[in-house]
């Protein structure tokens, strides 16, 4: 990897970190902590990194292989049956979060509720809490943007149900 | 209202939700980064301290190797061509008994 090529990757892997580590801590099932779901984020990004060609978004890019990777993560864990190595250029430190217990609560109904969801269904709600149009969560989930609004109407009221049973 | 309430509520939860990788900090040792992960990419699942283990054996076995490299007898290479040559015989034997075995099974079947 050349110089140039090197540090557009660490831009990149920078400038989307938190967005994958949102992703990585939805789909970590014990004993895979979300950590080892962020290097093989970061793995699969530095493999296909070279035929990126730029149609499409950078973001869009990540996206899709941090819900590609993340969601066949249960499966390669049930083939490999074994944990991960960590790599160490990769550091994860504790920092003080500004939730407070209220908003702690709610995360986890969330995360708790989006778990019980269908995989496609998952990936649509990740998108759209990521604050991605209806347009690019079809780009990226390869459905019609219509098919996301309907989907997108029953999932909200699926996941507002799940949270407030959950919160009660 | 009911969908004022909705729309406030998925605000809310849009918040915790990008406030929630907050909760861990995340460097890159942008150095070692690229080199770890071309090591990786043999092999993610071996610890550094297998790693560590086998690179041990290694030299062990390349220090005993030299050790004996040249003083090995005639006698001592026959010897050993001869034990291939048995375990080969019998490892084909096996193979061929198994696949008699499977036919066998096969034609019951049928």
């Amino acid at each position: 990897m050349e110089n140039k090529a090197k540090l557009t990757f660490i831009q990149i892997l920078e400038d989307n970190k938190n967005r994958i580590y949102r992703i990585c801590r939805i789909y970590a099932v014990s004993p895979l902590e979300p950590q080892d779901l962020f290097q093989e984020v970061v793995y699969q990004i530095w493999k296909s990194f070279s035929t990126f060609k730029g149609k499409s978004n950078i973001s869009t890019w990540v996206y899709k292989i941090a819900l590609n990777v993340c969601s066949r993560s249960k499966m390669k864990l049930e083939k490999n049956n074994s944990k991960m190595v960590r790599l160490e250029s990769i550091q994860f430190l504790p920092a003080e979060s500004t939730q407070n217990k209220s908003q702690r609560e709610k995360y986890q109904a969330l995360r708790d509720c989006i778990s019980s969801l269908s995989e496609s269904n998952k990936s649509i709600v990740i998108l759209y809490l990521e604050e991605l149009s209806y347009k690019e969560i079809a780009t990226i989930t390869g459905l019609t943007e219509n098919h996301i609004a309907v989907k997108m109407k029953r999932i909200r009221k699926m996941l507002f149900d799940c949270i407030t049973h959950k919160l009660k | 209202m009911f969908e004022k309430e909705q729309k406030e509520g998925w605000q809310e939860l849009k918040e915790i939700w990008k406030n929630s990788s907050q909760t861990e900090k995340i460097n890159f040792q942008i150095s070692g980064l690229i080199d770890e992960l071309k090591d990786w990419y043999k092999s993610p699942m071996i610890s550094q301290f297998e790693k560590d283990s086998i690179k041990s054996n290694v030299i062990t076995i390349k220090a005993s190797w030299n050790q004996f490299k040249g003083k090995i007898s005639q006698f001592e290479k026959d010897s050993i061509n001869k034990d291939v040559t048995k375990i080969t015989a019998l490892v084909k034997k096996i193979l061929n008994l198994l696949r008699k075995i499977k036919t066998n099974n096969r034609r019951t079947n049928k």
